[in-house]
């Protein structure tokens, strides 16, 4: 039997933060390792226990999610971490993906979507609520309107590496972007690899962040 | 022991769970609805006439003074309690109505309390 993703739960609101350890206590692959009500304690607890997974609330008192989850990453980057917030806005959203999260999950999903997407990080998805892949997607679209055209290392991607991105942006798993391009699953992580690789970043949602930052690929889905 | 038969109301559906799960099993409490959606609340609390409803209480939530309003009609005699994840607190209403006849009335409603 395979270990149990160990989870560390951060969160202020202590009902809620006790709710879902009860969901997850039911789960058989899951293990609520520790609790913390501020990103202080977040870090203190991540160092200890070392969890795979952490669910991070953004805002808390003292040091916040966003703060909490730069710092563990830079000094556990194993470590994944996917935001559980009800913050819609975009300024969080961007902030969370620039400091290093693995996702972005809003509170009004279903239990069973949230195990899901737990454990679809650690295939290599990202965890994304889809209002929130609709926002990557749009900023990604303005900003490609004003993009200038000048190439970074993103002009070492191929064609079809682009396709990968621009699948990624719109929050497509890997198994989606495989059934979309008409290629086997493991033909898409491979691209996901070289794409991380050519643009010196660590995971999908890096990569989606990037391309909305850079402007990779235009609204018709070319560069 | 009667059970108190509890309605969960909250619009984050990780919460109403996460709640449920934290009622369920305990004595003298039983869970009889979970709803994320106003309408939906309001039709259970209707038909279901529990003792007690627990509300998500915030901004983005269903807002209280409609349910308030509701269960007072639909379901009078029942307890409402508020939840506020932001301030961590727990708010408590008492769910009763009763037609003013005279002044005294309010007194009289005041004194119970």
């Amino acid at each position: 039997m395979m270990e149990p993703i160990r989870v560390l739960l951060v969160d202020d609101h202590i009902l809620f933060r006790k709710g879902i350890a009860n969901l997850l206590a039911a789960q058989a692959d899951m293990e609520v390792v520790g609790e913390a009500g501020d990103g202080e304690e977040a870090l203190r607890e991540a160092r200890e226990l070392m969890p795979d997974l952490i669910l991070m609330d953004i805002t808390m008192p003292g040091m916040s999610g966003r703060q909490a989850t730069r710092v563990i990453k830079e000094e556990m980057p194993y470590v994944k971490i996917v935001m559980l917030t009800v913050s819609e806005r975009d300024s969080d959203l961007f902030d969370a993906i620039r400091s290093g999260a693995d996702g972005y999950l809003l509170k009004d999903l279903e239990p069973a979507e949230l195990y899901r997407l737990c454990r679809g990080v650690f295939r290599g998805e990202a965890p994304l609520s889809p209002l929130m892949a609709a926002k990557i997607l749009r900023e990604f679209s303005s900003l490609a309107d004003a993009r200038t055209g000048t190439v970074g290392p993103a002009g070492k991607l191929t064609p079809r590496e682009i396709e990968v991105l621009e699948l990624i942006v719109e929050g497509e798993t890997n198994k989606e972007i495989a059934d979309t391009l008409y290629v086997a699953e493991s033909t898409v992580k491979n691209h996901l690899h070289n794409i991380l690789a050519k643009l010196h970043l660590k995971n999908r949602v890096q990569a989606a962040a990037y391309a909305v930052r850079e402007g990779l690929i235009d609204n018709s889905g070319n560069r | 022991m009667e059970k108190r038969r509890i309605i969960v109301v909250c619009k984050h559906g990780l919460f109403a769970q996460g709640l449920s799960t934290l009622l369920h099993g305990r004595e003298g409490i039983e869970v009889v609805g979970i709803e994320t959606d106003e309408h939906r609340a309001m039709e259970s609390i209707r038909k279901l006439k529990p003792g007690i409803v627990v509300v998500e209480r915030g901004e983005e939530c269903i807002p209280i003074d409609n349910l308030l309003s509701h269960v007072v009609r639909e379901s009078p005699g029942s307890g409402i309690v508020g939840l506020s994840l932001g301030q961590n607190e727990i708010s408590v209403y008492y769910g009763q109505q009763r037609q003013v006849r005279r002044a005294e009335d309010l007194l009289d409603v005041i004194l119970r309390l």
